[in-house]
């Protein structure tokens, strides 16, 4: 059963977004806060190099809220490598208490949610939540060498290549965190990892009708509904399981950062990257200017391993839900 | 006319391969480990040989032909002494491709990092 | 969770296959392999004069060094996007995955990285294709045993 824990007082302060130049060719390339040439950001290894944007967006983050990282409380972090070593090491260059969550591509939402409820209890005055994923370094773990010459199928989404940060407080602001809905894990009951889109709609789904029953909302309370990594083919699916195919305020970070029409690679985009990327920069933005006035984030992830693809394990899908609200002018 | 057949051979066997790439849930590791078992059975059965004979360079290009070499040597050594030089005599033909790529590669590998 | 839907949901979402072109391409693909082997051989045979071994050997090495160089550019997996099975079943298949695995391995060292991950894609090929060997042999010396001499 998804939960839903609604909160008064806490408020998103700032949030930042890097990304290579890839990602700059979709939707979202002029929001972005820093703009990588390749992969390994003048690194050596494609480790070092999601390192170093990870480093960079809480350095940006800071930069922009004007804070040091002395005033953070606690910091919640994740990325899709073993044992979550980027933001563990990213970690250990501040002085904050640092939880490392995992989520698969869920985790910019999962690391926001926890964060959320940490300042709505007053335990925390400032908290951060970060996420980065890297194509190099994912292709390698999940599945073959980058430059093996394995024919890709249509359906697969490639993972995006970024980091994205955000910082929640108690001080008042234009845009709240209203609430979260922590989805349950489902077994997706099919082993087949070349299509993770389609199988993630299913946690989508289950998260979503969980938050508008507990909410008591209905879509069109929402200006947009935004998912993390279901793409062109996901999206299709959720929208048929949810029975409203003409819904178009029901879109996918996966096709706003390698958009089918100018920057066309399989399905579309995928990786913890995908939705921080796209949320934390377009979709902040966009509250800000008015452009939207209630957003609903749903973060999606596939919690498989290298392993128990090759035992043939059903795969568990899981999806977490963020409510953002834009407030009257403070 | 050699040519004409080994492109052929060579063009239809990979166009077997790739409809079970594409039809099945088979990684191309699987297919090939595939046929090499089916490489190192027709040879069992001599009928490696007279594919070899008719199509040239489209049966020798094949991973196939691997499985046939292995069991080529493997078979030699057996004829020529006793039981245990199918183990000493099993890497005699395949010992220079193995070898040269694993030699490349280690150079390549040393050189420089992967692009994407 | 009613899986039953959302399994007609998907199945009537799946990509369509090309299957026309990919079998083409793939087709093509691994008969210009089988002809430049073939070529090869003939240069080396009648050219270079090596012997039946030697130039066989040659063809393949012709077919290894294309393969490195083109994983080592960056090049080719933009090829085998298109081709598919054309370019895995040969021996370039093979000599690909040694480059790009090894490649990939480099960030931990010669020993630990370059070394040790160089078979983990052909690893399988070289595991199985002996113990194909081994298996047909025993079965061939058992028959050469008992005196049993058929056609082989």
């Amino acid at each position: 059963m998804a939960i839903t824990l609604t909160f008064k007082n806490v408020y998103v302060l700032k949030s930042c977004a890097v990304a290579t130049f890839e990602e700059t060719k979709g939707n979202i390339g002029t929001y972005l806060d820093r703009i990588y040439e390749d992969l390994y950001a003048g690194e050596n290894t494609y480790e070092d190099g999601e390192i170093k944007m990870c480093q960079d967006a809480l350095e940006i983050l800071f930069e922009k809220a004007k804070i040091s990282p002395k005033d953070i409380d606690i910091a919640f972090g994740g990325d899709l490598l073993n044992q979550i070593f980027v933001s563990s090491y990213v970690a250990s260059h501040y002085e904050f208490p640092f939880l490392g969550v995992y989520g698969a591509c869920s985790t910019s939402m999962l690391s926001l949610g926890l964060a959320s409820i940490m300042v709505a209890k007053k335990m925390a005055k400032l908290a951060l939540a970060y996420t980065s994923s890297n194509y190099g370094t994912a292709e390698r773990q999940f599945r073959y060498p980058t430059s093996y010459g394995i024919k890709k199928k249509e359906a697969t989404t490639l993972t995006v290549s970024g980091a994205g940060a955000i910082l929640v407080t108690s001080k008042k602001s234009n845009i709240e965190v209203s609430s979260v809905t922590f989805g349950k894990s489902i077994d997706s009951k099919t082993q087949d990892v070349t299509d993770l889109g389609s199988i993630m709609a299913l946690a989508a789904y289950d998260t979503l009708i969980s938050h508008l029953e507990n909410r008591k909302q209905t879509f069109e309370d929402y200006d947009l509904i935004l998912t993390g990594d279901l793409s062109l083919i996901g999206l299709e699916v959720l929208k048929d399981l949810l029975n409203r195919k003409e819904i178009n305020h029901l879109e996918d970070a996966g096709t706003w950062v390698y958009d089918p029409k100018n920057n066309k690679k399989f399905a579309g985009g995928s990786g913890a990257a995908c939705l921080a990327i796209s949320s934390f920069s377009k979709v902040i933005d966009d509250l800000e200017k008015k452009h939207y006035h209630h957003v609903l984030l749903i973060g999606t992830g596939s919690l498989h391993s290298k392993i128990s693809a090759l035992q043939g394990k059903n795969i568990p899908v899981i999806a977490h839900a963020i409510e953002l609200k834009r407030g009257e002018e403070s | 006319m050699n040519y004409f057949l080994a492109f052929l051979f060579s063009g239809g066997i990979c166009l077997i391969g790739e409809q079970l790439y594409e039809h099945t849930k088979l990684t191309p590791g699987h297919i090939v480990s595939l046929f090499v078992v089916i490489g190192a059975s027709l040879s069992f059965f001599n009928l490696y040989e007279p594919l070899l004979n008719l199509f040239g360079g489209g049966a020798s290009t094949l991973i196939m032909n691997f499985g046939h070499l292995l069991y080529q040597s493997a078979k030699e050594g057996i004829n020529e002494g006793n039981y245990l030089h199918i183990f000493t005599n099993m890497l005699t033909s395949t010992s220079g491709i193995i070898t040269f790529s694993t030699i490349i590669s280690f150079i390549f590998a040393l050189l420089r990092k992967p692009k994407v | 969770m009613d899986y039953v839907h959302f399994n007609e949901v998907k199945k009537m979402h799946q990509v369509k296959k090309h299957r026309f072109l990919s079998a083409f391409f793939a087709f093509l693909s691994g008969g210009i392999l089988g002809l430049l082997s073939e070529g090869m051989k003939e240069l080396a045979l009648h050219v270079f004069h090596f012997s039946f071994i030697d130039a066989s050997f040659f063809a393949s090495m012709i077919l290894v060094i294309l393969a490195s160089s083109f994983t080592f550019l960056g090049i080719y997996n933009n090829i085998s996007q298109k081709c598919g099975a054309g370019l895995f079943l040969p021996t370039t298949g093979f000599a690909n995955s040694l480059t790009s695995a090894a490649m990939e391995g480099r960030s931990e060292g010669i020993i630990g990285g370059i070394g040790s991950m160089m078979f983990s894609l052909a690893g399988s090929v070289i595991s199985v294709g002996f113990f194909m060997a081994f298996y047909f042999g025993t079965i061939y010396a058992l028959l050469n045993l008992w005196g049993i001499n058929l056609w082989l």
